[in-house]
């Protein structure tokens, strides 16, 4: 079964008109086409990614399958249920959490809040409050159980809201940009936390939405990206990356090897083509080198150290996702409306 | 099984946390305090305006009908404007209403039971308008009427009514912004005067009282005049002329018409606000 499916789904919101004489509301398009042909599958135990700019689609299609919205036309369905026919049985297997939420009671305690959001799923209080307490722990936010909502920072609060999301014990676990604003601890605390959670049972999903690449790249078995309502490439991140570019590029200093390529140190290794540039003052001879093979690094080396070269540093440059979705669309990922 | 003792688990916390967050900002005494001295000092606005009006003191049956009138009329002011205030409270305010709609917990029942602590404190100060009235006003109240099955029986059924109309608000607050915050209070407004609270509803102007007959609050509030205070019965002839057995049938129906109404404006409501996305946004206009 898989956790999320979705088939043509698509969404436009329409502006409302009003008033004898219009509104101010009469500005912009009459309708907005958010998300447009949505064809989406994650299998279960899956991390999933969804990538975009903002005003992609992300959030649309993040709240049809929490079913805060219902979709235009087209399809969703979320381990089975569809979000629109079956919203309940939807509910029972989700937990979304959405980064910067700030959502909950001032005079609760931070306990007390999370003891509200499990009673909401019916979940027992004899079994959730050692889960909470655990939880709090986890986060760094046990000498903060006690303290009331009002008093927690920013971050704190957004922590919390992330518990919450694991406390639920969701079989599909949706999570719109959840490490947003925090520090770089506790972001880090959240990937751990998220890793460990899928793994704890094979039947867990995540569908992770996140403006980091890297997070994406760390955390996700599959990436899809979203421009402008329309997903767009969807694969493995290594995948995803070997479509930008099949070689592999490294960067490589050394010592100044005399030539401006190393007085040939390096031609003739198969699949590897190099430019060199020396820079006297300092010394130093800086080696470009893409490999269609990442195995050719290693005579790449042996032929420098047999040449009595030394090498000072030496770091390989992938493609990134980002550059994947400027591939794809022309457009860089902070550039959406 | 597991449904009804799950959804009962969600609806005591969210009458759990409805007194949580009603009596946030006091200690114990001072809500204790407030819950007696607001509708006490409301009450005693009135009996001094029928006073200086009338002249006639305490014995008069048409002080007792406003008095026992507008005591149980606290009770429906504050259930609709406690229950239908959850919404934009919850999403305006907590933004936690992302959090429940996401949730197996009916939204309805949700809001219900929020709305429940406010409910409670309305009647503890329904009872304390009615006895400072006995005790200090002369009120000819017979509290034995307090355990007649036609008090017992319509106070239930015009709660229940009052909890299904403040669910049915709740929902125009799901499609509305929090401008119209007073939704609540106004329609409590106009029952106050519609529902023979003050007056008679035979002295209601323009062909209000045919109005009136409509709603399951004139019949509540007789229905528990009557075993009180018989005597304030006797202000309202057309209902007055009912029998105890009609008087019932009649709340049952019309409120059983309307917390089925409400309801079904609700999900109706919800329904809207989730095809056009606007459940959890906030209105910062």
């Amino acid at each position: 079964m898989h956790a999320i499916e979705t088939e043509g789904l698509r969404r436009v919101f329409r502006r409302r008109r009003r008033g004898l004489f219009g509104s101010r509301e009469d500005e912009g398009p009459a309708e907005v086409v958010a998300l447009e042909g949505a064809d989406l599958v994650v299998s279960e135990g899956e991390t999933f990614g969804l990538l975009g700019p903002n005003g992609a689609g992300k959030t649309t299609l993040i709240k049809i399958l929490a079913t805060l919205l219902t979709p235009s036309t087209g399809r969703a369905r979320v381990r089975g249920f569809d979000v629109e026919s079956q919203p309940l049985e939807v509910r029972r297997r989700i937990a979304l959490v959405s980064g910067g939420e700030q959502a909950g009671y001032g005079i609760l305690t931070v306990r007390e809040q999370l003891w509200v959001y499990t009673q909401f799923h019916g979940l027992p209080t004899r079994e959730v409050m050692p889960r909470i307490d655990a939880a709090l722990e986890r986060f760094g936010l046990a000498d903060r159980a006690r303290s009331k909502l009002s008093k927690l920072s920013t971050g704190e609060r957004q922590k919390m809201n992330v518990i919450r999301g694991f406390l639920l014990q969701p079989e599909v676990l949706i999570l719109d940009e959840p490490t947003l604003g925090l520090d770089v601890s506790a972001a880090r605390a959240v990937r751990v936390a998220v890793r460990e959670w899928v793994r704890e049972a094979p039947a867990r999903s995540v569908l992770l939405t996140t403006h980091y690449m890297t997070e994406a790249d760390e955390l996700c078995d599959r990436v899809a990206f979203i421009h402008k309502g329309r997903l767009l490439a969807c694969d493995t991140p290594d995948a995803l990356k070997r479509r930008v570019s099949d070689r592999t590029t490294y960067r490589l200093e050394t010592d100044a090897a005399g030539g401006p390529s190393g007085d040939g140190l390096l031609d003739g290794i198969p699949g590897v083509a190099a430019t060199a540039s020396t820079d006297p003052a300092a010394g130093r001879t800086r080696y470009v080198l893409s490999l269609a093979d990442e195995g050719a690094i290693g005579e790449v080396v042996s032929r420098l150290s047999a040449g009595g070269v030394r090498i000072r540093s030496l770091r390989s440059e992938r493609p990134t996702l980002e550059d994947v979705f400027l591939a794809a669309t022309g457009e860089g990922l902070g550039d959406g409306a | 099984m597991i449904g009804v003792a799950r959804a009962a688990r969600s609806f005591r916390s969210a009458a759990w946390l409805g007194w949580s967050v009603d009596t946030n900002w006091a200690d114990p005494v001072t809500i204790g305090t407030l819950l007696v001295v607001r509708p006490l000092a409301a009450t005693m606005l009135l009996v001094l305006i029928f006073e200086v009006a009338r002249g006639t003191g305490s014995a008069d049956p048409r002080f007792a009908h406003l008095y026992v009138g507008t005591a149980f009329y606290t009770i429906l002011g504050a259930t609709l404007h406690a229950i239908s205030f959850v919404v934009m409270d919850d999403r305006e305010r907590y933004e936690t209403i992302r959090v429940v709609a996401t949730s197996p917990v009916p939204l309805a029942a949700y809001v219900a039971g929020r709305g429940l602590s406010s409910l409670v404190n309305s009647c503890v100060g329904a009872g304390v308008i009615l006895a400072f009235g006995s005790l200090a006003l002369g009120l000819p109240l017979r509290p034995a009427g307090l355990l007649s099955p036609l008090f017992l029986a319509g106070f239930g059924l015009g709660v229940a009514s009052a909890v299904g109309l403040a669910i049915g608000l709740a929902g125009v607050h799901l499609v509305t912004a929090r401008h119209h915050y007073l939704l609540g209070e106004s329609v409590a407004g106009v029952l106050y005067l519609l529902s023979g609270a003050i007056f008679p509803i035979e002295a209601l102007p323009f062909g209000a009282d045919r109005l009136a007959r409509l709603l399951p609050f004139t019949y509540w509030l007789e229905a528990l005049r009557r075993p009180l205070v018989p005597e304030a019965s006797a202000c309202s002839p057309t209902l007055a002329a009912i029998s105890d057995a009609t008087l019932l049938a009649i709340l049952a129906v019309s409120s059983a018409a309307l917390g089925a109404g409400g309801l079904a404006l609700f999900r109706a409501c919800e329904r809207s606000a989730r095809r056009r996305g606007i459940l959890d946004a906030r209105t910062d206009h």
